[in-house]
């Protein structure tokens, strides 16, 4: 296995638990409470991280699936496999932490005619079915490619979350149309948020090298074991 | 005041639901760790006798 630099790891960590601090200090004690929506609006800071890093995940898995069909190597299905598991916690934390929110400020937990919910339930069931599929095949050249064609086909509802965020909105407030519109946030609660962004970012890029780092070592096991003829 | 203290409730909730998720998949990969330990284990094993 070609060498593996744990710097990067140690500082990755040291610097996600520094953000992580600094970010849980702007959150809670930095930055106002906003007027309309009270306390609970501080939900923000980190429910839309947890869903940018879902995003940045899952692209991540529609790139390495494309690298991996064109030049079939197996560390491109490799990063493919480990973003997507990591994607997939990111998106759980938004999806329970946006109807924790929606109790509050909408008065219920869910709304089956909101496109934003369900387009984004679609895709969390939809790297679901991926890891679900990488279990069911076993031959490892066929898995990585049915993979790879999935975890394409797969990223096509980002662009349908992200429309229906941005655009269809129904009477239900939501955070997205707020910070992407011109003076949505205060300058302490951009700060707030963007701290909190770069945090859960260096915290996904850690875990994904963990994971990648440890999906090397199965397969290199594997090929030991296969030498070995077991 | 109720529906505010209501609120900071929901808001450590949802808080603690980072944690408990990045909890449990530190746990899984903790689990999948020993399980490599153990195979590596095994196969150092199985080269000695041979």
């Amino acid at each position: 296995m070609e060498k593996w630099n744990k710097k990067i790891d140690y500082f990755l960590f040291l610097l996600a638990f520094i953000s992580l601090l600094v970010a849980l200090y702007l959150t809670f004690i930095y930055s106002r409470i906003e007027k309309e929506m009270g306390i609970i609006q501080k939900i923000f800071y980190f429910h839309v991280p947890g869903a940018w890093v879902a995003f940045l995940a899952f692209f991540i898995v529609f790139i390495a699936s494309i690298l991996f069909l064109k030049n079939k190597d197996i560390k491109m299905d490799i990063i493919s496999h480990a973003s997507a598991e990591v994607g997939i916690y990111f998106c759980t934390i938004t999806l329970i932490t946006g109807p924790i929110w929606g109790r509050i400020a909408w008065g219920k937990w869910w709304d089956w005619l909101e496109p934003r919910l369900d387009t984004y339930l679609v895709l969390w069931a939809l790297y679901i079915g991926y890891l679900v599929l990488r279990n069911a095949v076993e031959d490892d050249f066929r898995r990585a490619r049915f993979a790879a064609v999935y975890g394409i086909v797969a990223f096509a509802d980002v662009p349908l979350v992200i429309i229906s965020i941005l655009f269809l909105r129904k009477f239900m407030p939501h955070p997205g149309p707020i910070i992407f519109s011109r003076g949505g946030l205060t300058p302490d609660m951009k700060l707030a948020f963007f701290v909190s962004l770069f945090a859960f970012t260096v915290l996904f890029i850690l875990l994904l090298r963990r994971r990648i780092f440890l999906l090397r070592i199965e397969e290199e096991i594997k090929n030991l074991k296969n030498k070995l003829g077991r | 005041m109720e529906k505010s203290s209501q609120a900071l409730a929901y808001l450590f909730a949802a808080y603690s639901v980072i944690w408990i998720i990045i909890a449990i998949y530190l746990l899984i990969m903790g689990e999948k760790i020993s399980r490599l330990r153990k195979d590596l284990e095994n196969l150092e094993e199985s080269l000695k006798k041979k």
